[in-house]
């Protein structure tokens, strides 16, 4: 047995450059001045968040600071010069720069034939590491022309004290704007880590960045919205002064959902329920709602809403048409925990209905006259809250001849060990099976104490940083589909690897990451023989059209 | 149908395609040369090395999940295009059912590679909607432990009977018959075939005793009843992914005691034809 110091939080500082009189600066930043430091408990000091949970990042004018629709797990603070924000409809791709993850090319894949040891699996070599590699999230330099694009987008400019990012950085959603430095800025990058405790133990950092993140979300949320995008600015200012924020059911779902043993509870009380008045748009922002109708003595679910959907148009367009006696003709309830914004109707009476060509639609009503057995793959991927994976593994039992070479390929490309179990819950003849799902809310990120776990940029596939990964299993413990497994690890003779303190084995989290650097795309789907095995997404596989 | 739903049916269809112009030109190739009087045998032969040659190739392609040399399911169905025309070919080729000396036994090998691989494809097609029919997934790795877990909790549960109510129903039926049934996969066959010789045996066993049971035993014997379910299912998932193991431990090593045979051949009718 070999050992090695167990890896600690903030064994791997956001910025190894970070000096104790930059964070004497920051410190004195107003920013930070204002924090009472003694609220935070010894364990995690204000002072080591700034140290450690945040890095300095100097910009020239032009460069991109974030590009709309990369994942992101960090906020930014300005500390000197200013930045734009681009609102929508943003810029081209191509004028981004997008990079691409670093996929292996077919010699380095091919090599994982005789590197991967099937005797010894989770081989870990830790002489070789670089400690330069901590961070997964370093952004490729892009610059753009920065009066150009002032010309040809609206743009909201940040100076100094204002923060940034933090819609992605809480929601663990993509970026919703590019951010483009004006001047040669020094900006502080806060991991989220760093950003959910200054939050956590300080008030005025939660009310700030709640009122931004509130304030922003909506103006970036409304405006996406085909409904809304036309408005004028002062039109679409009194609709979002008008819009109501609601949250329903707690964000840590996933532990209630975990606790009773994986299925969603339909006991949920409903945001509107069938038959109210209608009195307001509902738009989901996050997270996820179930739409049914009483059907005998039970609720058929006739669709789910997930960001970017939203319920009720239908109705309220037909109220505002003068026809008598409506009603909602659905309830909605939470699937865990749902961010609704809530357009009242005198809002779309004044700003929406009259700009409108053609009344709404929505497939409720085919939905309801659907054969009552069609929608059980629906209702079932409901209950046990499937509908949340983008990347779902689903093998059809009808051809699977139960030949494990999608494991075996799963194992070689992985360093001799698969990242997914070939088993799980079973609805006809479908399984899901215990591999990541990759989920639209990816609840294992919350709480990982160093950022391993994290977005890839350019796939958006939640993949783990083996380097600065502590073993924690907190991932593990928060994903509530039981789909990520603590692994020992092992040095090149087959040693486990252990703690030099302790004794105790060193553990990694370790799961499916969709191969997202291997050439060819998932090793489990090019390796079925019989085309059993596909990577869905709920969404795509029950074709829910849109409720309008 | 998907982009990439309707370019595989395309490649399907080539697939098709090629299979028969790849008879076609064989066919052609032996008719021309036998009426020239020259040896057809020697294209036909390399055409059938080739091709056997490519179908061994899928054993290779299974150890190269990580490189990108095209899906697996397409390289099956290539196999068994290819499979099936390499029939034809061995028939140009051969000319004879039964050829003697060592020649019997390379078309023995033959035989075999082309009837398990026959028989094998038609089983991937069918018994899959039978294991999925049972309505929970067994693990073939998982069985014995699974086994001994049942069996855990059923003795378990019959000590429990034998303490509460003193009686000896149950666990004589369990030593003198029971534990041999749950000790690992019984009524192999029976199984396979689907004649339900598992289930009648052990519910008639728990029928027979039922007269003699009581209160309490009569729920210890339910929980019999629900572990016997349990093993039915196990006995037939076991029989069914057996067969599916089985088939290929004589499609591969027969396709490398042939391979090797060929070589021999090879080797002989090069110094017959020197
Ligand atoms: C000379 C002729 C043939 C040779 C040399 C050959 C060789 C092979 C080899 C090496 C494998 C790979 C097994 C493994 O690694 O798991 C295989 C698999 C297979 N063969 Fe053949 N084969 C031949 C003919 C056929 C024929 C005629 C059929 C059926 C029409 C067939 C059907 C199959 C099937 C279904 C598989 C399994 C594919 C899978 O599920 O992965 N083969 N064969």
């Amino acid at each position: 047995m070999s050992s090695i110091p167990r890896p600690q939080r903030w064994d791997r500082p956001f910025d190894e450059n970070m000096s104790d009189d930059d964070v004497a600066r920051l410190l004195a930043f107003p920013a930070f001045a204002d924090i009472d430091a003694a609220r935070f408990p010894d364990q995690i000091p204000l002072e080591g968040i700034v140290h450690n949970d945040s890095r300095l990042l100097h910009f020239a004018p032009g460069e991109v600071v974030v590009r709309e629709g990369d994942y992101g797990n960090s906020a930014f603070l300005v500390l000197e010069g200013t930045v734009s924000v681009v609102l929508a409809p943003g810029l081209p791709a191509s004028m981004l720069g997008r990079s691409s993850s670093r996929k292996r090319g077919f010699a380095s894949a091919f090599s994982q034939l005789w590197r991967n040891r099937n005797d010894v699996p989770e081989v870990r070599v830790y002489e070789r590491r670089s400690q330069a590699a901590a961070s997964s999230q370093a952004a490729g330099v892009t610059m753009v022309d920065i009066a150009a694009v002032k010309q040809g987008n609206s743009t909201v400019q940040l100076g100094s004290g204002r923060i940034f990012g933090e819609i992605a950085a809480l929601a663990r959603g993509p970026r919703t704007a590019t951010v483009i430095a004006d001047s040669n800025s020094v900006l502080l990058e806060i991991r989220w880590q760093g950003l959910r405790e200054l939050r956590r133990f300080d008030a005025g950092w939660r009310e700030r960045i709640d009122r931004t993140y509130r304030a922003n979300a909506l103006k970036v949320h409304l405006g996406e919205d085909p409904l809304f995008a036309g408005l004028p600015p002062e039109a679409l200012e009194k609709v979002a002064a008008a819009t109501l924020f609601e949250t329903y059911g707690s964000l840590d779902w996933n532990v209630q959902f975990k606790r009773k043993s994986g299925s969603e509870s339909r006991d949920v009380p409903p945001i509107v329920a069938e038959g109210d008045y209608p009195d307001g748009l509902l738009m989901i922002r996050g997270g996820f709602a179930r739409v049914t109708r009483h059907i005998g003595n039970g609720e058929r679910s006739l669709t789910y809403l997930s960001a970017g959907s939203s319920f009720g148009l239908d109705e309220l367009y037909r109220m505002w048409r003068g026809e008598p006696g409506i009603s909602l003709r659905a309830s909605i309830a939470p699937l865990g925990y749902v961010d609704v914004l809530r357009v009242p109707y005198f809002i779309l009476v004044e700003h929406v209905f009259p700009n409108l060509t053609q009344p709404p639609q929505d497939n409720l009503h085919e939905a309801y006259e659907r054969p009552l057995t069609d929608d059980s793959l629906m209702e079932w991927a409901i209950d046990e809250r499937f509908i949340n994976g983008t990347r779902t593994m689903m093998i059809d039992l009808d051809r699977c001849v139960r030949c494990d070479d999608c494991v075996r390929a799963c194992a070689s490309t992985h360093g001799g060990n698969p990242r997914f179990v070939r088993h799980g819950k079973q609805h006809d003849h479908w399984m899901v099976t215990n591999a990541c799902m990759h989920c639209i809310d990816p609840v294992c990120m919350i709480g990982c104490p160093t950022g391993a776990i994290h977005r890839d940029q350019a796939t958006g596939m939640v993949v783990i940083n083996d380097e600065s990964c502590i073993g924690c299993q907190t991932c593990a413990n928060s994903c509530p589909y039981d789909n990520i497994r603590m692994v020992e690890i092992r040095n090149p003779l087959g040693d486990i690897i252990a703690d030099s303190a302790t004794g105790r084995p060193i553990l990694k989290a370790s799961k499916c990451d969709f191969c997202y650097e291997q050439p060819g795309g998932p090793a489990c789907v090019r390796a079925c023989p019989h085309d059993a095995l596909s990577r869905n997404s709920f969404a795509e596989l029950a074709k829910l059209a849109e409720l309008r | 149908m998907t982009f990439q739903g309707s370019l595989r049916f395309a490649l399907r269809m080539a697939l098709g395609a090629g299979a028969v112009v790849l008879v076609a030109v064989v066919a052609l190739i032996d008719r021309s040369q036998r009426l020239d009087l020259l040896h057809p045998e020697l294209v036909t032969g390399w055409v059938l090395l080739a091709a056997v040659v490519f179908l061994a190739l899928l054993n290779v392609r299974k150890k190269l999940s990580m490189v990108p040399v095209g899906r697996a399911s397409d390289w099956v169905a290539a196999h068994v295009v290819l499979g099936v025309v390499v029939i034809v070919i061995y028939a140009f080729h051969a000319r004879a059912i039964w050829p003697s000396g060592y020649e019997l036994a390379l078309a023995l090998l033959f035989y075999a590679v082309i009837l398990s691989g026959l028989i094998g494809y038609l089983l991937q097609r069918m018994a899959p909607a039978s294991l999925a029919n049972l309505g929970y997934e067994v693990i073939w790795e998982r069985i014995p432990a699974e086994l001994a877990d049942m069996r855990e909790r059923i003795e378990a549960s019959i000590l429990e009977c034998a303490r509460e109510t003193g009686s000896e129903v149950l666990p004589r039926l369990y030593r003198e018959e029971l534990a041999w049934y749950f000790r690992r996969p019984r009524f192999v066959l029976a199984s396979l075939v689907g004649t339900g010789a598992s289930s009648s045996w052990v519910h008639h066993r728990l029928d027979s005793v039922s007269i003699y049971l009581r209160g309490k035993e009569i729920e210890h014997a339910t929980f019999l009843r629900e572990c016997a379910r349990r093993k039915v299912h196990i006995d037939r998932a076991y029989a069914i992914q057996g067969l599916l193991k089985c088939w290929l431990l004589v499609h591969v090593p027969a396709t490398y005691g042939f391979l090797v045979l060929v070589l021999w051949h090879l080797i002989l009718v090069h110094v017959y034809l020197v």
